[in-house]
């Protein structure tokens, strides 16, 4: 089963991304904040990460950046998720590692579909 | 005498003893019904995932349509902030279903200024085009904070005929809007605000000019090219000239060539022309380059500092005009080595810290 780790600060985003991915037929893990985000992360092995930028501890392009110099979670795609809709945020998270990034407010609708694309394309 | 003295302590003793059970018993109660209602809320959340993801079984549906608790309004409407799409589709029509969006619409005349800038809020995210009237008169609120909110939400509504109403709250004396606040709803609202924001440029308000001019500016709306030329060229404010330097520069059509090297001329104020060279080296080009470098070496440095800035953002037709200056030995080599070595340092960085860039 592939496995997607969300890590957001926001218990309604959580539990709506949730659903929506383990309805889809993932197998999800969640946690608040960046620093639990690397932990869970080093520890499951996700296919998959979905961060939120703005998350206590460590932002999600602080994570975006840890991962990619880790040589377990390095190929891992990361989904970046945020209320920063600016240019420069969107660049930001590209140079960071990211593998795509979206602006809340956000469809859950979109985010499956993105999610099917960036797991397709690394598949 | 000591009987009465002794009573008096006793019946002080016991009214202390039951203040105290008496605070015991208020905040046991309190933290119960707020574990109580973060439980409702936790299960309400995730009836609301499930009838937002259209998974609800009718039952279910039933149950939160007809529910009429606190927390399920909280709930829908903090989701509403978040999601977009058909999620929000399906959370708007649940709202209007249970005569939320026609409250808020009362609310937005009500004394309290915090209940009336969250029905401002709410009446925003919710987008219906009831709302822009009563958010149109919230412009004129008495309050600063009412006004801000209502502008944002008109933003979010994106209609374009509330364009007027928030152009004209710039100029309000004593109940104005901040420049800021109007130009992010325009930019929110979009191109189609575009022609109606036009006709701003020739309102009698200078603050609405400046806005105008800096909304077309940041839409790169070509067809005003030759209007904010006009205005560059004639306007009796120093601001709304240089609002419109910089729109033609964001433009970027070279028609507006000409009125910016009239205004790059010495004959002008200073903010004007470093702003008119930058827009000059947006527009780009060889000939406005060699036309830019003229500037470097002026006696006055913000203008030589500025011309030999825009020049190093015009690519490697700017960075050969500099490489020229700075090797002729004229009193701009300096500007012009100043600026390379800066153009050098900033690659450098870029190249070891790309997340910086």
């Amino acid at each position: 089963m592939t496995k997607i780790l969300i890590a957001d600060d926001d218990q309604d985003i959580v539990e709506l991304v949730n659903y929506k991915l383990t309805q889809s037929g993932y197998d999800v893990t969640a946690v608040a904040d960046g620093k639990a985000a690397l932990e869970m992360a080093r520890e499951v092995h996700p296919d998959l990460m979905i961060l939120d930028v703005m998350m206590p501890f460590h932002s999600g392009i602080d994570v975006t950046l840890e991962a990619r110099k880790d040589p377990d979670l390095s190929k891992v795609p990361i989904i970046l998720l945020t209320a920063k809709s600016m240019e420069q945020d969107t660049e930001r998270g590209f140079a960071a590692g990211a593998t795509d990034y979206m602006t809340k407010p956000f469809s859950p609708r979109e985010l499956l579909s993105r999610v099917q694309a960036v797991l397709a394309r690394d598949a | 005498m000591r009987f009465a003295l002794i009573a008096s302590v006793l019946l002080l003793s016991t009214l202390i003893v039951l203040m105290l059970i008496a605070t015991g018993i208020i905040r046991l109660v309190r933290t119960h019904s707020e574990i109580r209602s973060l439980a409702n809320r936790a299960q309400l959340r995730q009836l609301f995932v499930k009838f937002v993801s259209e998974d609800l079984d009718p039952s279910e549906l039933r149950q939160l349509k007809t529910s009429r608790s606190t927390e399920l309004g909280e709930l829908s409407e903090a989701m509403l902030s978040k999601v977009k799409g058909s999620a929000k589709d399906i959370l708007v029509s649940f709202l209007e279903s249970r005569g939320t969006v026609e409250q808020a619409i009362r609310r937005t005349t009500r004394s309290g200024y915090l209940g009336r800038c969250r029905a401002a809020t709410f009446l925003g995210h919710v987008g219906s085009p009831q709302a822009r009237k009563p958010l149109e008169a919230m412009l004129r609120d008495r309050k600063r904070d009412v006004r801000i909110t209502a502008a944002r939400s008109l933003g979010q509504l994106g209609d374009a005929k509330s364009v007027p109403s928030l152009l004209s709250g710039l100029d309000n004396r004593r109940r104005s809007l901040p420049f800021s606040t109007v130009l992010v709803a325009l930019m929110r609202i979009g191109s189609s605000a575009q022609d109606l924001v036009g006709d701003g440029l020739q309102a009698a308000g200078e603050r609405q000019r400046e806005v105008a001019a800096e909304f077309l500016g940041l839409m790169g709306a070509i067809k005003f090219t030759a209007t904010l030329s006009e205005l560059l060229a004639n306007d009796p404010s120093l601001d709304v000239r240089i609002r419109c330097a910089r729109a033609l520069g964001r433009i970027g059509s070279p028609s507006a060539i000409a009125s910016l090297t009239r205004c790059i001329e010495s004959d002008n104020p200073v903010g004007l022309r470093t702003v008119s060279c930058g827009a000059l080296a947006a527009i780009g080009g060889r000939e406005v380059a060699m036309l830019i470098c003229k500037l470097i070496g002026e006696d006055d440095y913000q203008i030589s500092l500025a011309a030999a800035k825009a020049v190093s953002q015009m690519g490697p037709v700017g960075i050969e005009c500099l490489d020229q200056i700075a090797s002729s030995g004229s009193p701009g080599a300096p500007y012009a080595k100043e600026v390379l070595a800066r153009a050098a340092a900033r690659m450098v960085g870029k190249a070891r810290n790309p997340s910086e860039s």
